[in-house]
């Protein structure tokens, strides 16, 4: 079986219930099954990967294992980030940014968009 | 054309779970397949038998099993996003000694893996957010 370009859009913010981590479980299991796993933070989602000091309950510490689970392609949305005055150096791991064509680009180029 | 549909809102905060349905039931008319529907984050509230809609409200899990079982669709529930809102089968109710299981039937608690499985072998995989 092939594998396919699956990429997660994540556009919610963080401690809205269970959906970060659910969204995270998602993504870590599609790529525990070797497929071609990318993820983009946009709208909200862009503060899923800002470090809050909290211990429990923080996703971004957990969007921080990603390359350990050969998830390297990571974007933020160029827009989302200027609207909310972040910086990429506030983020937990390195991201690429896109522009808003470049996001049409990435989810033209995909099999599966998973959006939370 | 092959689709799974993946449902993450439940009756009460989302229009996701009517809005799959009516979806399905188009694509079943069409003659197309549906190869699994997946129920996950909220969407596991759909599996939950003992909930009770409005006088007047359309049942948004009996609708879906009705369905369902006419068209011969498998019913996925995530197991860990089950668990955590209170949707147990037998056997998880009796795994974690709870008082009682009420896993609305032909749903079916799987594993995370499920969802992902249906996005690999589906042409589609079509997602209604919460």
């Amino acid at each position: 079986m092939n594998a396919k370009r699956i990429l997660f859009l994540v556009a919610h913010p963080p401690h809205r219930g269970a959906l970060a981590f659910e969204m995270l479980d998602a993504l870590l299991v599609a790529a525990v099954f070797e497929q071609k796993v990318s993820v983009l933070f946009s709208g909200d989602g862009v503060y899923q990967l800002l470090d809050t000091g909290q211990p429990y309950r923080d996703v971004a510490r957990s969007y921080r294992a990603l390359p350990a689970y050969d998830v390297n392609d990571i974007y933020v949305d160029k827009t989302a980030m200027r609207q909310r005055s972040l910086s990429v150096e506030a983020l937990v791991l390195p991201v690429r940014v896109l522009t808003r064509r470049g996001i049409r680009a990435l989810i033209a180029a995909q099999d599966v968009v998973v959006p939370d | 054309m092959k689709f799974a549909i993946a449902v993450h809102g439940d009756a009460t905060n989302s229009e996701s779970p009517h809005s799959a349905l009516r979806f399905a039931r188009a694509a079943v008319a069409k003659g197309h397949q549906i190869h699994r529907v997946f129920f996950y984050h909220a969407g596991v509230n759909l599996a939950n038998s003992l909930i009770v809609a409005p006088q007047g409200e359309p049942d948004a899990g009996d609708d879906w099993a009705r369905f369902a079982t006419e068209n011969g669709i498998e019913l996925a529930v995530c197991i860990a996003a089950a668990l955590r809102r209170g949707v147990l089968s037998e056997q998880e109710s009796h795994r974690y000694d709870r008082a009682a299981a009420n896993l609305k039937a032909p749903f079916q608690i799987v594993g995370l893996g499920q969802m992902i499985e249906a996005a690999i072998v589906a042409d589609r995989f079509v997602t209604f957010c919460a």
